[in-house]
């Protein structure tokens, strides 16, 4: 299974959403079914790390939202996979 | 389930379910409640108990000392222990090597391996999300460890 704090960055990294909003979201865009404890478990991790952060709350869930710091590291994390995606399929149709 | 829920919400550190909690709570009313639900909050608490700090809140003491630990104390004592070895033989005996091994190789052998189980499980228990100060601690592991062999290697024994 990917890295959830990535999933949740990815997630994040069109605007604000709640727990429930990046399990749905997450399950369409990588087919990976987040639980609760594991979602909030990393959250909690992004947030100690100062790279997402609570936006405004809507009723009672509480969204999150990606700080700059958060946005710079998805980036960071994305060109690195983008190299090794690129360079794994090279090696394998030279195999 | 209700009750199953709330033991596995119990697992959680008091100061992360202060934070997270009913967030936590609202989340699994949205998803549903399922035994795999429980199974997964179970590794979550035992995850966030591992892999995560209490954060300092502003104003709040600072946090006990790491070398309150046995795991981070312990190696630098050993390493302490094995050095002075050293000293006492070298103030004793000079610096020449010994044709059998004495009782100071012995003991500072036994420091310097004993105290490899203490620094291996420190790395694995407070490196990750403990931040600069586990960090350092395993910094000073490292350079009391090389403070403890560097005789050895120096005087060629």
């Amino acid at each position: 299974m990917p890295d959830p704090t990535l999933l949740i960055l990815s997630s994040l990294a069109d605007g604000a959403k709640h727990g429930y909003a990046m399990m749905v979201d997450i399950a369409e865009f990588a087919g990976v079914s987040l639980g609760p404890g594991t979602l909030y478990g990393a959250i909690s991790r992004l947030e100690n790390e100062g790279l997402i952060e609570p936006a405004s709350p809507t009723s009672r869930r509480q969204p999150y939202r990606l700080t700059a710091r958060g946005r710079r590291h998805l980036e960071t994390q994305i060109a690195t996979l983008a190299t090794v995606l690129r360079v794994g399929a090279r090696r394998l149709r030279n195999a | 389930m209700k009750r199953v829920l709330r033991a596995a919400f119990g697992l959680y550190p008091r100061w992360w379910w202060r934070r997270y909690g009913a967030e936590l709570e609202t989340l699994v009313e949205d998803s549903g409640a399922t035994w795999p639900t429980v199974i997964d909050l179970v590794f979550g608490a035992l995850a966030v108990r591992v892999r995560q700090r209490r954060p300092a809140e502003p104003g709040a003491k600072s946090e006990p000392s790491l070398f309150r630990n046995p795991s981070a104390l312990a190696p630098a004592l050993m390493s302490f222990g094995a050095l002075t070895a050293i000293a006492v033989h070298t103030l004793k005996s000079g610096i020449a090597p010994q044709a059998d091994e004495g009782t100071a190789a012995h003991l500072w052998q036994l420091l310097m391996a004993g105290q490899l189980p203490f620094v291996a499980w420190f790395m694995v228990r407070w490196l990750p999300g403990g931040g600069r100060r586990a960090l350092a601690v395993s910094a000073i592991h490292v350079v009391a460890l090389g403070a403890a062999l560097f005789p050895v290697w120096w005087f060629n024994w």
